[in-house]
């Protein structure tokens, strides 16, 4: 139902503003609070954004300022992305998860002179990076959504979100008019939000994407899968500073007109996500893993009964989803139709339930390479799950699966309106409406990006018969052994980290006559097999140097292995002594592994594999 | 500022024991109060007379200018008097929700014929108490386990869900007994975070005993140091700690010897 409305016409608060206009009293935004689900129609939605504007306006913020948000997902960051847009403005995401000396970079980089903060913790975080090192020149003003703990504060510019609101609302006669008009001047063209990319290598650069880039991806998305208000709704969780979350829940709302709800905290995601019965859902492969593991966690403690069901149900279940998958997504047969209504009877219903992904009709996986194993489990209960490709620079989606084009490890055809092609070293080039504008103050880092207006995406990418891409890894990520042999990790990665005790895998061998790899067990798992098999340990530690625990990851290994040509084996492997963390800087924010961090890091165990003169 | 809560002259003998031995002090309005000592100085004592657990042999306790010494306990919570103990006390079998739920029960002032068809006034503090309960859920940030039973919780977390009920009453004064013990570094962190938001957030006046000098030194107003059952210095934090007295107290008279001739 987006009334329709031209999305390459529009920008995202014209867009907001248009919604208000045909159905303002609709239900636009959801969020739990104090155990109770708190309601925003479109008109809500719209009026406290236009407050936020009005406010950040009579702030200083002008037309092309930047304004940083910092916090977890809530209502209040919507606002707070819309009203700056709607200010002439960009807005830019955080992760909370980021240390301060991160903060300190981005805002320092970015120059926004207002900060927006969740909480305590990341106010907090904001007034440490003030004091330390330089500290931030331009911040003139923090505003804060949740003031609990704060009452004491007395910092110069610090102000609440409710107060920002208030500010609007006492200026509204002053500033209004000017707020009204710039949003009507706003061009598809102009600079909406900046995505800093995570960083596996060097510092984050600060990605600007336009009006008409997020649009047109996510309306391409809606159009391609028919999404519209009545089958499309998500639960908002994923951390809204990357683009993949912003693109499906923030943007395909303003393009479907459907509702975004917001979970309770960090800690109820699971809980709300029963609630809720979304009917669409994102997820990055650590998300789809978990998921499957709390399945297959669960059924090892029950009745004995109940696991042969489930394991009897799965076992059929298998190629029915295997036919499905090659028939585009369509059963096979009728007969494979209604065997899956059975088994989804027995068994495969109760645990989408359990999941609270009972209803969804689309769910999408992006945002790293993913396991085929994991996908087939969720085609096998029965929630369609496609994979999408695309990257920050390219408004979050460039190709996605959809009925017709499901293929098991691939990642869909392009999506209209853009144009592919593949470099001579097999990296995949990029054109047209969803390609960025370019880096944030990084004319240089820009200019490396693009090639005579394409692209660079980065990845090496075949595209295969029916039109689907197939990602092999990162270019910079292919590793070649002295043999001359190109290796793509993220396969083997993927392979190894199917066993439920390996939690993390990092391949190495470039330069080396063999592969070998570094393993962080999963403590979860390995540490309920050691309890089963009365081994003693007290932390991770103890448990990834226990010669029990090796055995059994040799084991894993081995299986892995015997799946791969010779000289694609993992010929030795160390388990990690500790587990990565982000906080320790060998994990971006998105958990993605920061390999010359690792390498630099676990030097001495690399040098134990290959002997210190390698 | 004024006193919330003032002793003067609080004895207590068990038999031939002198627990508590002529304690005068004073906690004022909107203050952290901490009491320290100690194995068997009498802090419990201390805090169990306050409470009205036990009767004072000799002296007398005043809240707000009223005698507590005369009152039966449960008086005390409609005074505005909450606190927790060093042992858990919770329903281990009851949800979350149900455990904050008691802890509103001496505000409800239903008869039993409106409560039986929850109606009037029944109905309107029945939702009342459960938006409390919501409120205290937000504030200790417990909204994961809104539904568990209480058993089933970590110490830590069923340390939170008893303070959560001694917070349901909405008192003014909040007596804990040891909270932190027990916990690893991360939960003392939260709960000392947790003191604090309470006096700021709500203008709580508390007053704890505590072990953990860390938290003591780190957030309290005021520290009070007893020791063989008597008063032996009160003050700030940074005035406690340099106190000769406290020192000996702490590390016997030998040790401060000891820590004399390395200084």
């Amino acid at each position: 139902m987006s009334g329709g409305l031209d999305f390459a016409a529009l920008t995202m608060p014209q867009v907001l503003k248009r919604h208000a206009e045909t159905m303002g009293a609709e239900l636009a935004l959801r969020e739990k609070q104090k155990g109770l689900w708190r309601r925003f129609t479109w008109k809500d939605y719209f009026e406290t954004a236009r407050l936020t504007a009005i406010g950040l306006h009579a702030l200083g913020f002008r037309p092309g300022d930047r304004l940083a948000v910092a916090g977890d997902d809530s209502p209040q960051w919507l606002f707070a992305d819309l009203g700056a847009q709607m200010a002439g403005g960009a807005c830019l995401g955080i992760y909370p998860t980021n240390p301060w000396p991160e903060l300190q970079y981005i805002v320092r980089h970015s120059r926004a002179r207002i900060v927006v903060c969740g909480d305590q913790e990341q106010t907090d975080k904001v007034l440490e990076a003030r004091r330390h090192e330089g500290g931030l020149p331009d911040v003139e003003h923090i505003v804060c959504v949740d003031m609990k703990g704060m009452r004491q504060y007395r910092e110069p510019g610090l102000m609440s979100f409710d107060d920002l609101v208030a500010l609007g609302r006492a200026k509204e006669a002053e500033f209004g008019p000017a707020v009204d008009a710039q949003l009507e001047a706003g061009l598809p063209d102009d600079v909406a939000i900046i995505v800093y990319t995570s960083g596996t290598t060097g510092m984050p650069k600060g990605a600007m994407l336009t009006h008409r880039n997020m649009l047109h991806s996510a309306a391409q998305v809606v159009d391609i899968h028919g999404l519209s208000r009545e089958t499309y709704s998500v639960l908002c969780y994923l951390p809204l500073c990357h683009v993949a979350e912003r693109s499906f829940s923030t943007v395909m709302q303003l393009v479907t007109g459907c509702t975004v709800s917001f979970a309770e905290s960090v800690d109820t995601v699971v809980v709300n996500l029963r609630e809720i019965a979304p009917r669409g859902f994102l997820g990055v492969p650590r998300i789809w893993e978990k998921m499957q593991q709390s399945v297959l966690y669960r059924v090892k403690d029950a009745t004995p009964f109940q696991r042969r069901v489930f394991e009897a149900c799965l076992r059929r279940g298998r190629p029915i989803a295997e036919r499905r998958l090659a028939n585009g997504g369509d059963f096979a047969s009728v007969s494979d139709a209604l065997t899956f209504r059975l088994l989804s009877l027995v068994c495969f219903r109760g645990l989408r339930t359990f999941l609270g992904i009972d209803r969804v009709r689309t769910g999408f996986c992006g945002g790293a390479s993913i396991s085929p194993e994991v996908l087939l489990f969720f085609w096998i209960l029965g929630v369609p799950v496609y994979q999408i490709y695309g990257m920050t620079e390219s408004a979050g989606v460039s190709h996605t699966q959809r009925p017709g084009a499901t293929t098991l490890g691939r990642s869909g055809p392009l999506i209209p309106g853009l144009e592919q092609t593949i470099a001579p070293d097999g990296e995949l080039l990029l054109r047209g409406a969803s390609v960025f504008k370019g880096y944030l103050f990084d004319e240089a880092a820009t200019g490396r990006a693009f090639t005579d207006g394409w692209l660079h995406t980065g990845d090496i990418v075949e595209i295969e018969a029916n039109g689907e891409a197939h990602v092999l890894d990162r270019k910079k990520d292919i590793l070649i052994t002295s043999g001359g042999k190109n290796i793509t990790p993220s396969l083997i990665e993927n392979a190894l980290k199917d066993s439920p005790y390996i939690r993390e895998a990092i391949l190495l061998g470039d330069g080396r006559n063999f592969l070998s790899a570094l393993i962080q067990i999963d403590l979860e798992t390995t540490g309920k097999w050691a309890q089963e098999s009365s081994i003693q340990y007290t932390t991770y530690r103890t448990l990834a140097q226990n010669e029990k625990v090796r055995e059994l990851i040799a084991g894993e290994v081995k299986r892995v292995n015997e799946r791969f040509a010779r000289v694609e084996n993992v010929r030795t492997f160390v388990i990690l002594a500790k587990e990565l963390d982000h906080d320790d800087g060998e994990l971006t924010a998105t958990m993605k592994v920061r390999r010359r961090i690792i390498e630099e890091k676990f030097a001495e165990e690399i040098a134990q594999i290959y002997g210190s003169a390698a | 500022m004024t006193a919330l809560l003032e002793l003067d002259g609080v004895t207590r003998r068990f038999g031939g024991l002198v627990a508590v031995n002529d304690v005068s002090l004073t906690v004022e309005q909107g203050g952290i109060y901490s009491l320290i000592g100690p194995n068997g100085a009498g802090k419990t004592t201390l805090f169990n007379l306050i409470s009205a657990v036990f009767r004072p042999t000799a002296g007398r306790i005043l809240f707000q200018g009223q005698d507590l010494t005369r009152l039966p306990t449960h008086a005390l919570a409609r005074l505005g008097i909450a606190r927790t103990f060093q042992n858990l006390a919770v329903f281990k079998h009851e949800s979350v929700v149900n455990n904050l739920l008691v802890g509103m029960h001496s505000h409800l002032r239903s008869d039993p014929v409106s409560a039986a068809i929850f109606w009037g006034r029944t109905r309107r503090e029945e939702i009342r108490a459960r938006e409390r309960v919501e409120e205290i859920i937000d504030f200790l940030e417990i909204e994961d386990i809104r539904d568990h039973p209480v058993g089933t919780l970590s110490y830590g977390q069923q340390k939170r869900v008893e303070l959560g009920r001694a917070l349901a009453i909405s008192p003014k004064l909040l007596l804990l007994d040891e909270m932190v013990s027990g916990m690893n570094q991360e939960e003392r962190e939260d709960i000392a975070r947790f003191i604090l938001d309470l006096k700021d957030e709500l203008g709580m006046t508390v007053f704890m005993v505590e072990h953990d000098m860390g938290i003591v030194m780190d957030i309290s107003d005021r520290v009070c140091v007893v020791n063989y059952g008597k008063k032996i210095a009160e003050g700030t934090p940074a005035e406690v700690a340099a106190n000769p007295a406290v020192i000996d107290a702490y590390l016997g008279a030998k040790g401060g010897a000891a820590k004399e001739d390395k200084a």
